[in-house]
């Protein structure tokens, strides 16, 4: 196997919870709760979740976008943990990111021509001279006008913005994209368009992705690998295929039975999850899942399960797998 | 589907909704049919600006006092767009009553969650303060809400997202109502909490016999719970359909764009998107309005717009593919 681009190593990312009038840190909420994976070269790794559970702070955090609270996050042999402010800004140069709401992640009083060629000035890349020319190709690329450069973000639809911040992620040429829920504020008709735009820069410019969206069909039709996380946790990692198949962790099982299929003869198997989301400043003891499982035992309220590779290339955090459980795996 | 009179619950015929613009009137929605059999579900499918929630907020009486609403509104033979504010307000939350997408701003953030359920009742039935309460826990009880003594006194911050849909829910059903119109319920919750509150709102149409008119854009949601759908695109229906026949065989280029849109679970194919963006409202081509973004498109369907028919019993489309005049392939 290739050596990994990224690689995330036990990361956290605690949150203080203050109070009073001398603001005093009563608790945490642990966003994101010692999380470990890694990227490779020219995949797309999409991460998956539900609202809270962590995945846009785990993007964030490992492009130092926020402060990690611990943990290691290397690209290529670089620890970016380590750096310091300068650093990290011009490793940027390789990492960037795509934010959801394409209403609020473009300046309204520049035009679309400086949004997208700040970046390169920042870094202090090519003449004034080739960033027009960069910023034009790239405009094109990703199915705008070139002229788009002399209008303002609003008088572009949300289809068009996502185009125009996806653009100005690529100016600078980078390796590592994250797009964060890229088109969740998108109508299903535009999506599809920027979905099938993303696959072919990915194949233009050798784009690794970080895919983190709510929307599973989207996660699946797109990534190489999918990441499942709980609060704050990772839960599952796998081959798309295989997780989408074959779930292992009860809590994929019923996230994937949820899934609304718009074929009305489909075979519908629910598993309804019981009661709401524990607080990710008071999570539970043990395993994360076992205040909703169906399968929980009394060494789930215990203790912490392991992250162990159930099978080549499919790893799961779940007391029912591996030795600690005699008997059956459920289906 | 062509229903006898005395079937129809809800009955919109020829309905165009109309704004006023610095450049004059503006139509969001044209020429809009539509039946409901008691008991029924149907899907109003979309994606935004198709017309769809502006159509739930003309059958509401919700629209601003500036909309020109032309066509017949009628509910159970009694028709809506005539009656007064004060007999309106007889129907409204009584006879029918709506859910919208947003749980968090539909409430009110300084009302506890006891009262707000109650206000309907005040307003319908002639309860006692005792009786009040007691319904107001029954119908906390009824949406799935745990401990509803408790919940009754707290304030909708204090609900997660999905609880304070249910509390919604409850308080659309406060006074039994022969109609809900849920305007994308369970757009804003995650996915396992969409399965919950689907589950419910199946769960109370069962007990209480009501018809849903169901607002979304999600293909998935509406072949799980309706048994009829009517397709919009720009202001206009152009499909209507039993939900087996949307998936299986839809016949205008846009249903089959919007499908062609999804990503399929069981393979990864790559997406085939509809080109282009839906047209604004003050620029709306003549002819077909989806003329411009379908492959298929011939010269009649950018001079002349299609009708509405029936291609077999209960499925209509509009397009000129379908009709005489256009050659069908």
């Amino acid at each position: 196997m290739t050596e990994a681009l990224l690689r995330v190593s036990n990361l956290k990312k605690y949150f203080p919870i203050k109070r009073g009038v001398l603001r005093r840190t009563v608790g945490h909420v642990r966003a994101v709760d010692d999380v470990s994976f890694e990227v490779f070269p020219g995949e797309t790794l999409g991460i998956v979740g539900e609202s809270g559970c962590g995945k846009s702070t785990t993007g964030r955090t490992l492009l130092r976008l926020l402060e990690p609270t611990s943990g290691e996050v290397w690209f290529k042999d670089k620890n970016l943990s380590q750096l310091n402010k300068s650093e990290m800004r011009a490793m940027r140069q390789h990492l960037q990111i795509v934010f959801q709401d394409p209403y609020s992640s473009l300046n309204p009083r520049y035009k679309v021509g400086t949004i997208l060629s700040r970046p390169m000035e920042v870094h202090g890349l090519y003449t004034p001279k080739q960033r027009i020319q960069r910023v034009e190709m790239m405009l094109e690329r990703c199915g705008l006008n070139p002229s788009a450069k002399d209008r303002y973000p609003h008088q572009f639809s949300g289809g068009q913005r996502q185009r125009i911040g996806i653009a100005r992620a690529l100016t600078l040429n980078p390796s590592v994209l994250v797009l964060d829920e890229p088109v969740s504020a998108l109508d299903v008709s535009v999506q599809s368009q920027i979905i099938n735009l993303l696959e072919d820069l990915q194949e233009e410019f050798k784009l690794t992705y970080l895919f983190i969206a709510h929307d599973l069909s989207v996660v699946h039709h797109i990534s190489d690998r999918v990441a499942v996380m709980y609060l704050g946790q990772l839960a599952e990692l796998a081959t798309s295929d295989a997780l989408f198949s074959d779930p292992l962790h009860p809590y994929t099982q019923a996230l994937l039975s949820a899934i609304p299929h718009p074929d009305p003869r489909a075979k519908r198997e629910r598993i309804l999850l019981s009661g709401d989301l524990p607080s990710p400043a008071n999570p539970p003891t043990g395993c994360p899942f076992h205040t909703r499982c169906a399968h929980a035992m009394d060494i789930c309220r215990k203790q912490k399960p392991v992250w162990r590779e159930e099978r080549p290339g499919h790893f799961v955090a779940c007391h029912l797998y591996g030795s600690a459980v005699e008997g059956g795996i459920p289906r | 589907m062509t229903l006898q009179a005395t079937d129809t619950l809800l009955n919109i015929s020829n309905l165009s909704i109309s704004f006023k613009s610095d450049d004059g009137w503006i139509r969001a929605v044209q020429d809009v049919n539509l039946q409901m059999a008691p008991g029924e579900t149907v899907g109003l499918v979309g994606e935004s600006g198709c017309g769809k929630s502006v159509t739930s907020l003309a059958i509401m009486g919700l629209l601003p006092r500036t909309a020109r609403v032309e066509g017949e509104i009628s509910l159970q033979g009694r028709n809506l767009t005539t009656l007064t504010d004060k007999e309106l307000r007889r129907v409204r939350g009584n006879d029918v009553s709506m859910i919208f997408q947003e749980p968090m701003t539909s409430l009110n953030p300084i009302l506890r969650i006891g009262d707000q359920i109650a206000e309907p009742l005040r307003m319908h039935a002639h309860l006692t303060s005792r009786q009040m309460s007691e319904r107001v826990k029954e119908l906390l009880a009824q949406v799935g809400i745990p401990n509803p003594a408790r919940v009754m006194q707290e304030y909708p911050h204090q609900l997660s997202g999905g609880m304070r849909q249910r509390v919604m829910i409850a308080m659309a059903m406060a006074c039994k109502p022969k109609l809900l119109i849920a305007d994308e319920p369970t757009t804003a919750l995650d996915v396992t909490v969409q399965a919950q509150i689907l589950d419910l709102l199946r769960k109370l149409q069962e007990e209480s016999g009501m018809s849903l008119l169901l607002i979304t854009h999600d293909l998935g949601v509406v072949a799980e719970m309706c048994s009829r759908v009517t397709v919009m695109y720009a202001g206009k229906v152009v499909e209507e359909c039993p939900v087996d026949d949307l998936y299986y065989e839809p016949e205008h280029p846009y249903t089959q764009g919007l499908l062609g849109s999804l990503p399929d679970l069981d393979k990864r194919e790559r997406l085939r998107p509809i080109p282009g963006q839906v047209p604004p409202l003050w620029a709306m081509p003549p002819g077909c309005r989806f003329a411009p973004r379908c492959s298929r498109a011939m010269d009649i369907c950018h001079s002349t717009e299609p009708q509405l028919l029936d291609v077999e019993p209960n499925h209509r489309v509009s397009c000129w593919l379908h009709q005489k005049g256009g050659t069908v392939s």
